[in-house]
């Protein structure tokens, strides 16, 4: 039995890779993806709280948390597209009308 | 498991994988010349660059797939307890299903699904 | 077990899910439905306020504790779905000015608008999120539905990126909370007076807070409004800074209340003078009216926060006062320069929406430009319109938890937004137009026009009687 302290620095150390890359990348696609390595590490730890408790509020609310995850994918890659065929262009830095 | 084995499993795991790149780097015959270095090595040279534009159908469908693929998930733990709750289970899940069909429904009529 | 009955306690949540997916399928199945659907949208929004009234003083939780059903969330919701109602109205012209005139707008906004009563009436942590992000998502496609227009599209990715980014925090505090209390009940979760000092249960009901506090556009979590409401649709942001502000506010309030951090007044205290600081400051120096009103949002935000602070009996009323006086107040402003705004020539920005073209409004429309300044005085806070007394009630509720402080600095604070607010209503009517500007007429018959009667008539209303509001939704005389 691996402790519950594993689990969690584990998806910690995730969710700042994700909160890092959000801030540094500059590629819509790619700040996307990092967001989603967030939302993942929140998963592994609702899973984690969840098997340590043995209760399953935590795996119902991974059910919709990566529900919700393909919502945002599917409206964000439309919005990506949307822009893309205006723009030519999907680098945060040239997305520049309105100033970031 | 022990703390330990785990460090053992990962040092076995790093040496394994990368003493298998790194030895086949050293053993393996290379040549190198200029047709190697060409994205496909089938003889025809290649046209164009690697960002041509796709038919936007691609992604429409890309985003149906996303949608009801993920749908599968409420699913699988309602057919884990379907024997033990029985026929509200059943009617519950055919409205969810109803729902979702709606929205294919929708995306139908749209004119998403077709591809010309 | 979910019962039938209870299905009957949330019929007004009900009519509007229902509507919101009926609408997707007569869009595909009649030909030129928008009129129709436009019809439908009201009738169901109206519906969910008159049934509304029918759960007033029944404190009820319900759906195995997943709905709580009081009198706080009915107003909220209330109102809410008046902001919805004067959208969905004044929509209709604008749509079709701007050639997106598609049945799935009015479907995108009762989406939008069932997740935000769902997160207010929600009594789970699980049912806040599904309610935050059904939210989230339709406001991502409606600050992007000028899909011709840079703009719009550049407006709508910066609200997804932001808004996602911000979901993983508040997703984060979520599992810590779950973490410590293991559970999602919110009825649970504050039963227990142990776990409320715990550090990690404070850390992640303060992710969840400044989740929030993004929705809210409190300072330092602001820098996202200015650049939406300037790109999104002029009457989606007039929405987005109305219903999108009062469903977070109504949804963490007794979150606030209920962790009774009375610790951490003062950071809320500094929050709000921030907020309104850097809001009313900014404001000064915009020269376009959509970025002037973002900037005033925020520091409505600031207000709002103040009565946030005060964290008494008088907290509630004064931000339901606050929030329906501002709906009527900020939707009419938006909506107006909605209508002044010049038809969609495929350019990539919006025409006429500079403080220039508003010079001399009073010679070159005299009705609308009394509308506007109605609605400028209001926001101001100049009696006898609702915003003075919205604001009276919230500087109340902070002296009344002794931080007199926080009332002066308010005060003074919304002297400075008295300065631009007044420099739009002397452009209007005591400078001349810069150019001879084409004498585009404006017609009645625009559906404009009668939501901002609507919302003109509110302002009036609320602010000559104040009285109405508390015994039109049951309050209590503390």
């Amino acid at each position: 039995m691996i402790e519950i302290n594993y689990y969690l620095i584990v998806s910690a150390i995730l969710f700042c890779t994700g909160v890092i890359g959000v801030l540094v990348r500059r590629n819509a696609i790619v700040i996307f993806m990092c967001i989603e390595l967030m939302l993942n590490a929140i998963n592994l730890t609702f899973v984690a709280f969840s098997s340590f408790m043995g209760n399953v509020n935590g795996q119902i609310f991974v059910f919709i948390v990566m529900t919700v995850a393909a919502a945002e994918a599917a409206v964000g890659l439309a919005i990506v597209i949307a822009l893309f065929r205006n723009k030519e262009s999907v680098n945060i830095d040239e997305i520049n009308i309105l100033k970031w | 498991m022990s703390t330990e084995s785990l460090i053992v499993f990962f040092i076995a795991g790093v040496v394994m994988v990368g003493g298998g790149i790194i030895v086949s780097e050293l053993v393996a015959p290379t040549s190198k010349n200029a047709v190697k270095d060409e994205t496909y090595e089938c003889g025809i040279p290649t046209k164009g660059e690697s960002w041509v534009q796709f038919k936007v159908g691609y992604y429409l469908f890309a985003i149906l797939f996303l949608i009801f693929d993920v749908e599968t998930i409420f699913m699988v733990p309602w057919a884990v307890v379907m024997g033990e709750l029985g026929l509200v289970a059943f009617i519950e899940i055919l409205i969810f299903l109803i729902i979702v069909s709606l929205g294919l429904l929708y995306a139908w009529q749209k004119g998403a699904l077709k591809w010309d | 077990m979910i019962q039938i009955k209870d299905l009957l306690e949330v019929l007004p949540l009900l009519i509007i899910a229902f509507s919101a997916i009926f609408i997707l399928l007569l869009e595909v199945s009649i030909k030129k439905s928008e009129t129709v659907i436009f019809g439908f949208s009201l009738i169901a929004i109206l519906a969910a306020i008159a049934t509304s009234f029918n759960y007033f003083n029944k404190e009820m939780i319900i759906f195995n504790q997943f709905l709580r059903i009081s009198n706080a969330s009915l107003t909220f919701s209330v109102i809410i779905l008046i902001s919805m109602l004067i959208t969905v109205i004044a929509s209709k012209s604008y749509i079709e000015k701007e050639n997106v005139n598609f049945g799935e707008y009015y479907s995108m906004l009762l989406f939008a608008l069932m997740g935000m009563m769902l997160m207010i009436f929600a009594n789970d942590i699980l049912i806040i999120f599904i309610g935050l992000e059904l939210m989230s998502v339709c406001f991502y496609v409606l600050a992007g539905f000028l899909r011709l227009r840079q703009k719009s599209n550049e407006s709508a990715l910066k609200y997804f990126l932001l808004g996602a980014f911000m979901t993983g925090f508040i997703l984060y505090g979520i599992a810590l909370i779950y973490g410590i209390t293991g559970t999602t009940n919110l009825t649970l979760i504050f039963s227990d007076a142990k776990v409320l000092t715990n550090y990690v249960f404070i850390i992640g009901t303060a992710l969840l807070i400044i989740g929030f506090m993004f929705k809210i556009g409190v300072f330092p979590f602001h820098m996202w409004i200015p650049d939406v409401y300037d790109g999104a649709p002029t009457v989606v942001s007039g929405m987005l800074s109305t219903a999108g502000k009062i469903a977070a506010v109504g949804t963490i309030l007794p979150i606030i209340l209920a962790v009774n951090i009375l610790n951490f007044k003062i950071i809320f205290s500094v929050a709000a003078v921030a907020t309104m600081l850097y809001g009313n400051v900014i404001a000064l120096a915009q020269t376009n009216i959509k970025r002037l009103l973002a900037y005033s949002s925020i520091a409505s935000a600031g207000y709002i926060f103040v009565g946030v602070a005060s964290m008494n009996e008088f907290a509630l009323r004064g931000i339901a006062y606050y929030l329906i006086a501002y709906t009527f107040m900020q939707l009419g402003a938006f909506i107006i320069v909605a209508m002044l705004e010049k038809k969609d020539d495929g350019s990539r920005d919006y025409k006429n929406v500079d403080l220039d073209f508003y010079k001399g409004l009073g010679k070159r429309n005299p009705v609308i430009a009394t509308f506007m300044t109605f609605f400028l005085f209001s926001l101001a806070g100049i009696p006898p319109f609702a915003g003075f007394w919205g604001k009276y009630y919230l500087f109340f509720a902070a002296i009344k938890s002794n931080q007199i402080w926080l009332a002066v600095v308010a005060i003074l604070l919304s002297l400075i937004g008295v300065y631009y607010y007044l420099k739009i209503i002397v452009y209007m009517w005591f400078s001349e137009s810069l150019e001879p500007v084409s004498e585009e007429k404006f017609s009645f018959s625009d559906t404009g026009f009668a939501a901002t009667v609507l919302a003109v008539i509110g302002t009036i209303l609320f602010g000559v009687d104040p009285n109405l509001f508390f015994s039109l939704f049951k309050f209590v005389t503390p």
